[in-house]
């Protein structure tokens, strides 16, 4: 029964959403994985929730709250690092701060629990029409950028020495990538909650690594398996009354345990 | 006497000048300064050497040469490039980490070498067919046509090296910068890797710079020689070095005795 999903708005919304989400984090999971940044992507999902506990207790857009938190994450963490603190330490303290913010302040609303839960896990029934909107803004923003810039990335990627000796602005680009990162995280949050944001970026990219494919179809494969497993786990939640996130996530990790055998396999050319 | 000068003056001037160093001196916020006083000239056609024990400041020199560092006093002129279209790279770099950040990086060897054409043709703008010839005909000039599609990832050192110095080439250099490329390759490797930069130089006219704290490959494989200790001990042809005294003068550091041993056989083989 796979149309009955897409009868009712909600299903629709979690459909456009969902395929949005997988499509940006995909794509700039190859990157984050590659420049060894999955932690600050984690760090950054946890901060976001500071900002959505102040749009649940303030009553504005709890999406813009988490932007906001997580725009403030990325220069805490930048300002902390130009005093000499390492930077996981860096992403420790901003994460903390940000999660203990989160908690004091939904501790001082009246929300439901089911409201925090839905931030925490994801839930499709949460998913409004704004919600699609910023979703298709941000992530046409973020798609874009990285093919306007793709080679850019890609240079810098692989070797930030060589690109700065080529003469391509490396700390611009470097600044650019990591609001890039915030973009995606909070695009992501309705679909797969703030505790799962992290495996959406890292484990389509890392199963589509395996492969040892050049770098374009890298993405490409990359955002297949995402787009995959959104799918088969919006339906999932939806027939058996699943969390979205938690589904979404548990597909992916089933298709990267499928990835393994069979990039060996590919990889002898059966 | 003016007649012969004249004459030198004019045979200097046929020679293109492609780097002058004049006075370079580097400090960090403490300690002693990282190089002092450093002044050298690099022209069309050298082979170049620059050798020194750990912590001399090879890298650092190079790094204030490709303009990764601004010297805190002292000036690199790098005159305009002159061979080639306008805005075309004129000093390739090829850094002493060669390995990618990555064991997964999944970048084939004909994606790594496309780089080295990206600073030409700028930000925003795409690989021509043309590039794309050119790409292929760097790739072949280092042997390694078989391995195009190949992940970086999945080759050997000598091979990674390969495809590095391809992506230097691409962009037709006329300066070659290499900060110890034999540190990742073997005995075999290290032989292949000399004849390579030897016939880029020769075919193609780049002149070559070379870092290595491995003096004695330098010696048989350069035109000339840079001693370096944070200032510069000794600039001239290895053929000139001479004597124990002048070799322990410049290698005057605690392992003197076994090097001037190491070094008196490498200039022996040298000569002959």
């Amino acid at each position: 029964m796979p149309i009955g999903l897409l009868t009712y708005a909600f299903g629709q919304y979690a459909f456009i959403a969902g395929i949005l989400v997988a499509l940006t984090c995909s794509t700039m999971g190859v990157f984050i994985v590659l420049r060894r940044l999955s932690l600050i992507s984690d760090g950054l999902g946890h901060i976001s929730l500071a900002g959505i506990a102040a749009g649940i207790l303030l009553g504005f857009y709890t999406l813009w709250g988490a932007m906001v938190a997580v725009f403030a994450g990325i220069f805490g963490i930048d300002y902390l690092r130009r005093m000499n603190i390492a930077g996981d330490t860096a992403i420790a303290i901003m994460f903390s701060a940000g999660l203990a913010l989160g908690i004091v302040l939904i501790s001082m609303s009246n929300a439901a629990t089911a409201e925090l839960e839905s931030y925490l896990f994801g839930a499709i029934l949460g998913i409004s029409a704004q919600d699609v909107l910023l979703a298709l803004c941000l992530s046409a923003f973020v798609i874009a950028t990285i093919y306007l810039l793709f080679k850019e990335f890609f240079a810098m990627t692989f070797d930030a020495e060589f690109a700065k000796v080529s003469g391509l602005p490396v700390e611009r680009l470097e600044l650019l990538f990591t609001l890039l990162t915030g973009l995606t995280i909070v695009v992501s949050i309705k679909l797969v909650g703030v505790l799962l944001v992290t495996s959406m970026i890292v484990v389509p990219a890392i199963s589509a690594m395996l492969f040892r494919i050049n770098f374009r179809r890298t993405i490409l494969l990359a955002n297949a398996i995402a787009v995959a497993s959104v799918v088969m786990g919006l339906y999932l939640s939806f027939w058996y009354n699943l969390a979205s996130g938690g589904t979404i996530v548990l597909i992916s990790i089933a298709i990267f345990l499928l990835c393994i055998p069979s990039s060996k396999l590919a990889r002898k050319g059966i | 006497m003016h007649f012969v000068l004249i004459i030198c003056q004019g045979w200097v001037s046929m020679v293109k000048r492609l780097l002058k160093l004049d006075r370079v001196c580097l400090s960090y916020s403490r300690g002693r300064p990282a190089l002092e006083d450093v002044s050298f000239d690099v022209n069309e056609g050298d082979i170049i050497g620059i050798a020194g024990p750990n912590g001399a400041g090879k890298t650092t020199l190079l790094k204030l040469i490709v303009g990764l560092l601004k010297p805190t006093t002292g000036s690199i002129v790098k005159p305009p490039y002159s061979k080639g279209a306008a805005g075309q790279q004129r000093i390739s770099y090829l850094p002493q980490n060669l390995q990618p950040v990555d064991v997964n990086f999944p970048a084939t060897v004909r994606e790594v070498v496309g780089m080295g054409l990206y600073s030409r043709i700028g930000i925003l703008g795409r690989l021509t067919e043309k590039d794309r010839l050119a790409i292929e005909a760097a790739i072949r000039n280092v042997n390694l046509w078989k391995f195009r599609d190949a992940q970086v990832t999945s080759l050997s050192g000598g091979q990674l090296q390969r495809t590095l110095i391809a992506r230097a080439l691409v962009s037709e250099p006329a300066l070659l910068i290499m900060d110890e490329p034999t540190a990742a390759v073997d005995l075999a490797g290290e032989e292949a890797f000399y004849m390579l930069v030897k016939h880029v130089n020769e075919v193609y006219g780049v002149a070559v710079i070379l870092v290595s704290h491995d003096v004695y490959s330098l010696l048989e494989h350069t035109d000339r020689l840079i001693y370096i200790n944070r200032k510069v001990l000794y600039d001239g042809a290895p053929k000139r070095l001479s004597g124990h005294r002048l070799i322990a003068l410049l290698f005057s550091h605690k392992h003197s005795k076994a090097l001037v041993r190491k070094l008196d056989a490498a200039l022996k083989r040298h000569k002959g």
